[in-house]
């Protein structure tokens, strides 16, 4: 009898245990499993796993995921499950977010199991940085046109201007110095902003200049500030300020002359680079674009363009080596110094064509011999 | 006796019935003849348009193909009752695995035979959308969902489907970006349209006048050309040819055959299908200016006590509403800039109160499917009776 008692007993712990949901999950982590990415869930009974597998995996009565807190309105993730190795899976339609918390809840034998995961962020993630500003001098003359923001990774399009701050010597925030465009002036990747101070305080005949004149004054000290919420497209933000200082010099109204500029030429069958120097500051977006070299027989010399000494260096290093010859460094008219002096013009100088002027170059060509 | 004229009523009716399906039965196996069952290999859902088959049409911007789908949906629901889907991107949210702002819904298209809805979606991020960024413009919709009329959501697999598939001719290369910042290859395709036989695919080509209409044969195969287009932007003062048409409709004004369009800041034209040859230049003939600052979404006809009328939605603009009658009055086509303090001209319009608006198609007898941001902020799938429109 007491036999008898025991054995029913046992049966009926055995019933409770086989009650309780007793699945645990797991996230896979491991990058190089098959299954990185999916939910691992373990200590399945044999029964339930047979079950799902006549069912052809399609049964949602058993595992339900969330991208929010289970509640009446809340639909379950789409995602497929499966068997491998006597292990089940489930991998969701699209990969689950980092850094998100979802719920999976167990339902087995009407006994619902919720257990929240949270999907850690993979690689450590720094913040997105400011890698630098153009010009990179700490002289900017009066009527200075424009400057380049970089960062070191693609940034969320339509919010710059609420996070660029310009103060002047006493830390006064100056009142729309720039010119704010919804079309904000990014590079391809996102990753550069152009930001104009307003053109109609600079040229000298607009009313916006005769009434507020230059956004910026010459002899004064100024810092520009990016500010720390400023965020990238991945949702973090800057989370620190970027300062940039420096101070304004007179206006610059003179286009550049390149009969003044030097050319280092450098060694036939040597990869050693080309420069080409400036005698000022010029516009770091159009040095890139705007230069190239050619060779005798006009093909174009490729390789690495380095910039430096504040953007009045100008190198090329070639990917083959040089061979001695006549070259041309040709120079789009186009290119500007910082104040938006062209080749063919003076920034400030009216549209209009005096009868005495030659007909405006497209570029002009600069001559070299390599020995 | 009179039982037995309800039961010969009740006879004919059915009679009648089984013969207009059957003649959509016979289209439909006939359109179908060539499918393939398998992967279709779509890699955008850009756009999308149902037939009156049930078969839709996939416009995919970047694969640079059109695939004709069999979704197997062919049961008919003659309901008139209306639909509410609440905070739809609140619910693939939940599906995709994200949050509300984690989800773009590209299109939506009603299989009319079913009033099954199909929503065209990506996992991406919605923050970036703007005045002048649209979902494609953010990323490419990589996912096709079902809405039955009982408010379920299920996914649609393309992995295993009947369908057919063609190469759209001279889709635009990517690289080069346009001046709303993203890749002119997302407008490739910018809508398509399906009318007796024939389908009309409209975007940006390699051609030096950019924007183009082809003219594909559907089953595909046999012919596809195109012809470039031209433009009257009243608004810009200028004729255009870089920016696509962004919505069609093909309409029969006295039993001729014409394309109704519109594009981005917001000419709206007419293009008779006759001159849409092969390498052709089509001047088209600008009805009205319905208003810079937007762009135009979808265009659609629909009933109310008898009378057909136009529907147009709008990214930055209430419904417009336009009877088709006055069409033909509009003799001349618009060619001169606005005046001083001009807004919208030309073709007479209503503009409607319902804003919120992006995507519209009919939905059935009493209603028309919108996509509508509500006051509330939530994005709902609200079928509105055409009584009130």
């Amino acid at each position: 009898m007491r036999k008898a008692l025991a054995i029913c007993i046992l049966y009926f712990l055995i019933g409770m245990a086989r009650a309780q949901p007793s699945a645990n999950v797991l996230l896979v982590t491991d990058e190089t499993s098959p299954h990185f990415g999916s939910l691992l869930f373990q200590n399945l009974e044999a029964f339930l796993l047979e079950t799902l597998y006549k069912q052809g995996y399609s049964s949602q009565h058993f595992f339900k995921i969330y991208s929010e807190k289970p509640n009446e309105h809340a639909l379950p993730m789409l995602g497929k499950l499966s068997i491998d190795k006597d292990l089940l899976y489930f991998t969701p339609r699209f990969p689950f977010v980092e850094g998100k918390t979802y719920w999976v809840d167990i339902n087995i034998k009407e006994t619902h199991q919720v257990n929240e995961i949270n999907i850690p962020i993979r690689t450590e993630q720094t913040p997105p940085k400011v890698t630098a500003i153009y010009p990179s001098s700490k002289q900017w003359p009066a009527n200075q046109l424009k400057f380049y923001i970089c960062f070191d990774r693609p940034m969320r399009f339509g919010e710059a201007y609420q996070h660029i701050q310009l103060l002047d010597e006493n830390g006064q925030e100056l009142q729309a110095p720039f010119l704010e465009l919804e079309q904000e002036l990014w590079n391809k990747d996102q990753t550069r902003l152009t930001v104009w101070f307003d053109p109609g305080r600079i040229k000298t005949m607009l009313i916006p200049n005769q009434e507020k004149g230059t956004p910026l004054d010459a002899g004064k000290k100024y810092e520009l500030i990016i500010q720390d919420k400023w965020l990238a497209i991945n949702g973090l933000s800057l989370q620190k300020d970027y300062h940039k200082n420096f101070e304004v010099v007179a206006a610059d109204h003179i286009k550049p002359q390149p009969d003044t500029w030097q050319i280092v030429s450098p060694k036939s069958k040597s990869k050693t680079p080309l420069i080409l120097r400036f005698q000022e500051s010029m516009d770091f977006a159009m040095l890139h674009s705007g230069i190239n070299v050619l060779d005798n027989a006009g093909n174009i010399i490729y390789g690495k363009v380095h910039i430096s000494d504040q953007e009045s260096v100008w190198q090329l290093m070639p990917d083959t080596p040089w061979q001695s010859g006549e070259y041309t460094i040709r120079v789009s008219a186009d290119i500007e110094d910082l104040a938006g002096n062209n080749l063919s013009r003076a920034f400030d100088q009216a549209y209009q064509k005096h009868f005495d002027e030659d007909e405006p170059k497209d570029f002009i060509d600069l001559k070299f011999t390599i020995r | 006796m009179r039982k037995l004229l309800t039961h010969f009523l009740f006879l004919a009716i059915l009679f009648l019935l089984e013969s207009t399906l059957s003649a959509n039965e016979l289209d439909y196996k006939t359109l179908t003849k060539d499918f393939v069952q398998g992967k279709a290999a779509v890699q955008s859902i850009s756009v999308m348009s149902f037939g009156p088959e049930g078969i839709l049409f996939v416009g995919d911007s970047k694969a640079g193909k059109l695939f004709a789908l069999d979704l197997n949906d062919r049961t008919v629901n003659a309901s008139k009752e209306a639909f509410e889907l609440a905070d739809i991107e609140g619910k693939l949210a939940n599906l995709l695995g994200t949050d509300r702002q984690g989800v773009i819904i590209h299109d939506i298209a009603v299989n009319k035979i079913s009033q099954n809805i199909y929503i065209a979606a990506s996992r991406a991020d919605a923050n970036q959308l703007g005045y002048w960024k649209l979902p494609n413009d953010i990323a490419y919709a990589n996912i096709l969902l079902k809405v039955t009329p009982d408010g379920k959501i299920s996914e649609v697999d393309l992995n295993d489907i009947r369908h057919s598939v063609t190469e759209v001719p001279n889709v635009i290369n990517e690289g080069k970006q346009n001046w709303r910042n993203s890749d002119e290859r997302t407008d490739a395709i910018t809508d398509i349209a399906y009318d007796d036989g024939k389908l009309y695919i409209a975007g940006l080509s390699n051609e030096e006048f950019a924007s183009v209409l082809r003219v594909l044969d559907f089953p595909f195969g046999k012919t596809a050309h195109y012809a470039t287009m031209e433009v009257w932007h009243v608004a810009h003062g200028k004729w255009e040819t870089e920016s696509p048409i962004r919505t069609l409709f093909p309409y029969q004004f006295n039993g001729k055959k014409y394309l109704l369009a519109s594009y981005t800041c917001t000419p709206f034209v007419s293009i008779p299908v006759s001159d849409i040859k092969p390498g052709s230049h089509v001047k088209n003939k600008t009805l009205a200016e319905f208003g810079s600052g937007n762009m135009p979404v979808d265009i659609i006809t629909y009933e109310k006590n008898g009378k057909e009328y136009l529907l147009m939605s709008n990214s930055s603009k209430a419904l417009i509403r336009v009877n088709p009658d006055n069409i033909p009055k509009q003799e001349k086509g618009l060619t001169e800039p606005l005046k001083n303090g001009e807004y919208a001209v030309g073709l007479q319009h209503d503009v409607l109160s319902k804003v919120g608006i992006m995507h519209i198609d009919n939905y059935n007898a009493e209603h028309v499917m919108l996509l509508q941001r509500m006051p509330n902020g939530m994005l709902n799938l609200v079928a509105y009776p055409t009584k009130w429109l």
